[in-house]
């Protein structure tokens, strides 16, 4: 009987582990995309916009604007 | 006695021309940064370079760490990524450009990478490139690191042939790095926890 509690505790246990280690990458991944955001179909509009920029001179490389 | 007047004799001449050295280094250095400072509006990307990137810097000014980190280290960044163009947008049109793009407020400063030289794997081109939130980050140490992340990942993926495919298997390895770390009971913070 106490030998049954325990392998049940036991897994529980790395269930728990394993269930955490799962959340925790995928956290981390979510949270690193957010952070390191590769550009999709819906950022169109805002990279037009910079490209245009660039285009027509309202943007110079390396001119920095006093802030 | 004379051991001594010869011992404190080679000492004062050996002193002498290691200040001399120090103020020719001094010298240098200064007129490096005042040359590099006379001309901030010119190009650094020369006939002579390839560019495969365009680096928007985006910021409208919040009083954050990030600004701070991004402030203290971005001559550095284009340093290493000196064939690249580099655009800043000061606090104006940052501001004016957010203004449009609204969900992106509070997540700058922001640079934004073009990827110049992408490939079309569709009939309709998108856009292809990514960007670094770096307002995103709350700690100093955390920012810091996502900047050299940053600027070691433009430098070792210039050449990259699909560098959308690139930046996901590395956020993939860095999110599964990060759990290891967890699990092996590292104790410093992660770039995700700042």
């Amino acid at each position: 009987m106490f030998e049954r509690v325990t392998d049940v505790v036991m897994g529980a246990v790395l269930a728990i582990g394993v269930a955490y280690v799962a959340y925790e990458v995928d956290r981390r991944q979510k949270k690193l995309r957010e952070i390191f955001y590769v550009l999709d179909g819906e950022d169109r509009a805002i990279f037009d916009q910079l490209e245009d920029m660039v285009r027509t001179g309202v943007l110079t490389p390396d001119h920095r604007p006093a802030t | 006695m004379q051991i001594f007047s010869e011992m404190s004799g080679r000492l004062q001449t050996a002193l002498s021309r290691a200040e001399k050295g120090l103020e020719l280094v001094k010298t240098n250095g200064g007129q490096q940064r005042q040359a590099g400072q006379t001309e901030p509006g010119s190009a650094r990307t020369g006939p002579g370079k390839d560019p495969r990137f365009r680096i928007f810097v985006i910021d409208t000014g919040w009083n954050s760490v990030a600004r701070k980190v991004l402030q203290d280290n971005i001559d550095l960044v284009r340093d290493f990524n000196d064939e690249e163009e580099v655009y800043f947008l000061g606090r104006d049109k940052s501001v004016a450009l957010l203004r449009q793009h609204s969900r992106l407020i509070g997540h700058d400063p922001i640079i934004s990478v073009h990827d110049l030289r992408a490939i079309h794997r569709h009939r309709v081109h998108h856009v292809h490139g990514f960007r670094l939130h770096l307002g995103m980050l709350r700690e100093e140490d955390a920012a810091l690191r996502a900047l050299q992340m940053f600027s070691r990942f433009l430098r070792m993926n210039r050449s990259a042939r699909d560098l959308d495919k690139v930046v996901r298997e590395n956020l993939h390895k860095q999110g599964l790095a990060g759990a290891i770390e967890i699990i092996g009971g590292a104790g410093h913070k992660h770039l995700t926890e700042g």
